[in-house]
């Protein structure tokens, strides 16, 4: 029953709304500023209604209603606060709070825990109940990550349903009924979830709580600060925490554009590396077979000296760059070193992102995140998005489990993508482009029917496996989208890659994606060029070259030739130690910066914490360098390098960056359970100040202001923190003529091409100094067809012999990879794959040990 | 999820059982709606339900053994600790209290030497104390491998203990022979592949009427055809269900009385454990 619009008018607690029908009357009334209790729903989730917490009364209905599960209709008038749901809502605490054990002096979530801040407002302050409580073994680890105390737990499903209906990783569930139901997973069948962290944020109360954060900090003395998550492209906004200076948490805030609520495991618990010990506080300077710690005047002068005295310059920045860093780089690179060559592709050297300018005006997507979910057929080919982009992972899964969107993998092995794909191509490695070829041209049924009866088509493309020549497979994706009219989803690895690019840290590309005047080196020829000496010195900016580059023989070639050599550095990797001189760089939760993510989205990073000694942004690094070689830029502040950027990038010229300054999670001020409610309505004021009163069920409150609960449950904060995709020129929408595509492999028995590709866990620069995910890097093995192993005498778990560059004893594992093929991840512990490759298109023997 | 797998992982549903096992999946269009029958099957074998059973029945249904857990450990007739041959269940509601449950319960406990729940020496039998079992007219009344017996004293179900222990026959108020636990489970995983134990239509319900040949005894006896002279009883189903200290299921989204009285309707454990089952649409 709506009106001509397609609208319903609705009245809460006297207001009247109008809104659209079928919308959840929670949702309506929180837009409203009107809160109803809550313990089971979620705005990421589906409603199950189970926790009967959010009972309001609807005029007609003879029983309370539950909020979370009733939709909107016209004319409906609801009191959140009638006397009945009141105490429906008071009688309900009393009821949760029988088993609970009330150990908030110990719990890590006192301070900011739903239950808590529920009962404080809406609950009774008193129980009648006086029988012993249900008790349970306590603090089970179900993870290496995740605490499990079913006594806290109010068995409201938000972990159980999160596992099921967002990850897909179904180890913990509801065990056993009545009153003995718990929460629980499977006798050694741990919660081995690569979302696990977020069970945790989304608990309302102490039941599941973070290894690495138990006992260590309340919630009140905690200082926070929102940034974006520097490890992958997918860039999920988080908050960094910090007590007495020492990052102790990060969580995920919600974008509805990119990461809905929830962020990965590695993202959540890689901040250790932040406060390692091994961080570089102060500028290095070789002296010999040593470095000599010195002041950044002298470092500044010595890398400017080598750099002056030499003859060609090669610059290679790395994927953890900021943009501003990266337009830093740009500048120091092309401008006062007046050198072309520069690039910021490592592993994914050889992906040609520039092939995107000539058909979409951009280095990078046409298709945004959210594109995914109103698309009709996503087609995938590039890396495993669980392993490398597992938010991304999250929204495909979203789009074909809950949008149903049809989904076609194309790859030569298996990626976790299949287990709900639609159609998985499973073709040579190698043959991808042919593959893709089929889909456009309508040969490669059935998939290729759901992808010309799409209306709304989004092609995603990455890097597949390091050191291979992507350009076909990339004309190809270009090409079928252009022809269906569909959307480019590009991703590049790493949370700078696309500002990078952005940027014109690239030899083919200057800022804002127009073409430079000399086209420069890519990441190879340059370093092939200081192996043999035609460059003689190398600009690195937050690059592991030796460990990273899909050629580790090359690398080390370039780094040890003689070339001078200036690092810039978090830790003294492997690269950095072969510095002439090395300058302490400042990592993300230490400054203030942006990111550009894989759809171009600009979001900005908040400082939280000093950085070690005197390390310090790269921006200001190479703005020092270039003062040191008489180039004085004149940037002395984040928002002198935008004005430049603003000026110099057209893209970015509209682009005001102070305005994407993220709302800060509401933290201790705002928190109820840090007051006590005192006889005459007096406010007992905790840390934060005066409590908001009235604030029974149904009191208004201002959105991000006085909100009455925890920080982790605003659904509206998704809205809050958009970031910014700056508008680029249109492109031709053609891609020219398409290179001529690789023929079938020719095969030999033992003789195989080497695919790889990062895991979440690895030996990555920020990971293996994050302890805890450390310890969960898997063992390197490798992987192949169950055909190609009979035929050279392996079989699963044996030991195999693995010869490129390099010999190396591995275990074999058979999987479903096309044959000819082998699979080895790139950075585990005990194995840099890069030491196996040789050249592009690495190829390995493989026999029995 | 497929249901791939590799029939060398599977520890305990091989051979002959692993036959049984395709039977059971093949009787539905969703393999999980296969578990409770498999998790039986694995019963029958081990005599109570084993880890590596659940991670066998994960494997062939293609789900999480967690899941399996969740959906098996709501049901109170698979057991996931030993169990022994026979389980005496003595019911301790309101009848059955009133005419001296309570003593006979502690009585028949001290005479089988354990506690509650826990299986004797000899690893035979286990007691266990029962919600009602809808059985008043017999009270106090109870089951041995949830065939019910009546007029229960402590005498009584020592002897029948003693005589199962012989391994003589002992039966049921309905005169059927009463089975061990494996054999039982063997029939509630079995039933409707046409592959029982049973064979011939001679199972009967208390009142008398003849079961379809591959209906187990007290599996939810469904009257199809009414034998002159017996009287149909209503709520047979019921007390069927119930055996299993099952409460009746709350309707979904069933709404409290009244404000004061919200309580109880909304206990979360009130819900079985499997969200699946219980999708609304949200937004």
């Amino acid at each position: 029953m709506s009106d001509g619009n397609g609208t319903v008018t609705v009245t809460i607690n006297g207001r009247r709304v109008e809104t659209h029908p079928g919308r959840l009357l929670i949702d309506v009334a929180e837009e409203l500023g009107i809160f109803v209790p809550r313990f089971c729903y979620h705005p990421g989730m589906r409603s199950v209604a189970v926790c009967r917490m959010c009972l309001v009364h609807v005029e007609g209905q003879r029983k309370l209603m539950p909020a979370c599960a009733t939709p909107v209709s016209d004319g409906m008038e609801v009191q959140t606060d009638h006397p009945r749901a009141v105490d429906a809502q008071s009688g309900m605490l009393e009821f949760l709070l029988i088993n609970h054990p009330l150990d908030c002096p110990i719990c890590d979530r006192a301070g900011e825990c739903p239950l808590q801040d529920q009962t404080y407002a809406h609950g009774p302050g008193t129980s009648r109940y006086v029988e012993p409580k249900r008790t349970y073994e306590k603090a089970l680890e179900i993870s290496d990550l995740v605490v499990l105390d079913r006594e806290r737990c109010v068995l409201c499903w938000r972990c159980v349903r999160f596992a099921d209906e967002i990850a897909g990783d179904r180890f913990i569930q509801l065990v056993d009924r009545g009153a003995g139901t718990q929460i629980l997973t499977f006798s050694d069948e741990p919660f081995d979830s690569y979302f696990s962290g977020n069970t945790i944020q989304i608990c309302p109360v102490g039941a599941l709580t973070a290894k690495p954060y138990r006992f260590v900090s309340r919630p009140w003395d905690l200082k926070t600060a929102p940034s974006i998550c520097a490890y992958c492209s997918v860039g999920c906004p988080i908050s960094n925490e910090a007590r007495a200076g020492q990052l102790v948490r990060c969580q995920a805030l919600p974008n509805e554009n990119v990461n809905d609520f929830w962020i990965c495991d590695k993202g959540r618990f890689g901040y250790h590396y932040v406060d390692s010990p091994e961080r570089l506080d102060n500028p290095l300077v070789r002296k010999g077979d040593s470095f000599e710690v010195t002041g950044w005047a002298e470092a500044l002068r010595t890398a400017a000296e080598g750099l002056r005295g030499a003859a060609s310059v090669g610059v290679i920045a790395g994927g953890h760059l900021t943009t501003e860093d990266a337009y830093a780089v740009q500048r120091l690179a092309r401008g006062t070193l007046g050198t072309a060559d520069l690039d910021s592709r490592i592993q994914d050297d050889g992906a040609p992102y520039e092939l995107m300018v000539d058909a979409a005006g951009v280095a990078g997507s046409t298709a945004t995140l959210n594109d995914l979910e109103s698309a009709q057929t996503i087609v995938w080919t590039g890396p495993d998005p669980r392993e490398e982009l597992p938010v991304l992972f999250l929204r495909l899964r979203k789009a074909v489990t809950g949008r149903g969107a049809k989904l076609v993998v194309v790859s030569p092995r298996r990626l976790s993508l299949d287990a709900f794909a639609t159609h998985v191509v499973r073709c040579e490695a190698g043959a991808e482009a042919a593959a893709l070829e089929g889909l456009r041209l309508g040969n490669e049924r059935p998939a290729a029917d759901d992808v010309a009866s799409a209306d709304a088509l989004v092609c995603c493309w990455g890097p597949s496996s390091p050191g291979r020549d992507e350009t076909p497979i990339l004309e190809q994706v270009v090409a079928l989208a252009a022809e269906r009219g569909g959307k480019v989803l590009v991703c590049p690895p790493h949370a700078g890659s696309q500002g990078l690019l952005d940027m014109g840290v690239h030899p083919a590309l200057s800022p804002g994606y127009r073409r430079p005047e000399t086209r420069g080196r890519r990441t190879r020829e340059i370093l092939e060029a200081a192996a043999s000496g035609e460059i003689d010195a190398l600009v690195i900016a937050g690059a592991d070259v030796l460990n990273d580059f899909p050629d580790a023989e090359l690398a080390r070639r370039a780094l040890t030739s003689g070339a001078f050599v200036v690092v810039s550095e978090l830790f003294a990797t492997d690269t950095a130690r072969a510095a002439d001189v090395l300058l302490p760089a400042a990592a993300y939760a230490e400054r203030e910066g942006t990111f550009t993510n894989l759809e171009r989205r600009l979001q900005k990073l908040e400082q939280l914490l000093a950085a070690p000694g005197t390390a310090r942004e790269v921006w200001r690094i190479c703005a020092g360098i270039a003062a040191a070689m008489g180039d004085d830029w004149g940037w002395t502040s984040f928002d002198d390098v935008w004005a430049d950027i603003n000026a110099s990038v057209p893209t970015h010229a509209e682009v005001d960056v102070q305005a994407l300054t993220q709302p800060h999670p509401v933290a201790g001020p705002h928190q109820e359970s840090g007051y006590e409610l005192m006889p005459n309505d007096m406010v007992m004021a905790g840390p934060g100040g005066p409590m908001p009163k009235g604030h029974r069920s149904g009191a208004a409150f201002e959105a991000g202001q006085a909100w009455p609960l925890s920080w982790e449950l605003r659904s509206f904060e998704a809205h809050l923190r958009p970031g910014l995709i700056p508008v680029a020129a249109d492109g031709t929408g053609e891609v020219g003529t398409l290179t001529e595509r690789a023929s079938a492999t020719r095969r030999e028995p033992g003789t195989f091409r080497l695919l790889s590709g990062r895991h979440i866990y690895d030996e990555g620069t920020m990971v293996s100094r994050s302890a805890m995910l450390h310890e969960l890097a898997k063992e390197p093995f490798v992987a192949l067809n169950a055909a190609d192993a009979a035929e050279i005498g392996l079989s699963d778990g044996a030991q195999a012999v693995v010869e490129g560059a390099t010999s190396v004893t591995l275990p074999v594992v058979i999987d479903d990879i096309a044959r000819g093929a082998v699979y080895i991840p790139y950075d585990q512990p005990g194995l840099h794959a890069n030491t196996l490759m040789r050249g592009p298109e690495p190829t390995v023997t493989v026999r029995p040990a | 999820m497929s249901a791939g797998f590799a029939e060398a992982a599977l520890e305990v549903l091989e051979g002959e059982r692993l036959e049984d096992a395709r039977r059971i999946l093949a009787k539905y269009p969703n393999p999980r709606s296969a578990v409770i029958p498999l998790l039986f099957l694995v019963q029958s074998i081990q005599g109570y339900v084993t880890d590596e059973g659940m991670r066998d029945v994960a494997r062939l249904v293609g789900i999480t053994p967690a899941q399996v857990l969740a959906t098996g450990s709501f049901y109170t007739m698979l057991k996931k600790r030993p169990q022994g041959d026979y389980v005496i269940s003595i019911c301790r509601n309101i009848t059955c209290t009133h005419l001296g449950a309570r003593r006979l319960i502690a009585e028949v406990r001290d005479r089988l030497g354990v506690e509650l729940n826990e299986v004797t020496s000899d690893g035979r039998f286990m007691l266990e104390t029962a919600e009602c079992l809808a059985t008043c007219d017999g009270a106090p009344s109870g089951q041995i491998n949830y065939e019910d017996v009546y007029h229960l004293t402590t005498d009584k179900v020592m002897d029948m203990i003693e005589a199962l222990r012989r391994g003589e026959t002992v039966t049921s108020v309905r005169g059927e022979p009463i089975r061990t636990i494996r054999e039982i489970s063997y029939e509630m995983a079995m039933t409707g592949t046409g592959l029982t134990a049973l064979g011939e239509a001679t199972a009967r319900t208390v009142a008398g009427e003849v079961l379809p040949p591959d209906m187990a005894p007290g599996f939810r006896p469904r009257v199809t055809g009414t034998p002159a002279g017996a009287r149909p009883r209503p709520g047979i189903e019921e007390a069927a269900e119930s055996a299993g200290e099952m409460g009746a299921p709350e309707a979904e989204g069933e709404q409290p009385g009244d404000a004061t009285g919200g309580s109880e309707a909304a206990a979360p454990g009130n819900r079985p454990g499997h969200p699946g089952s219980t999708e609304e649409e949200s937004r």
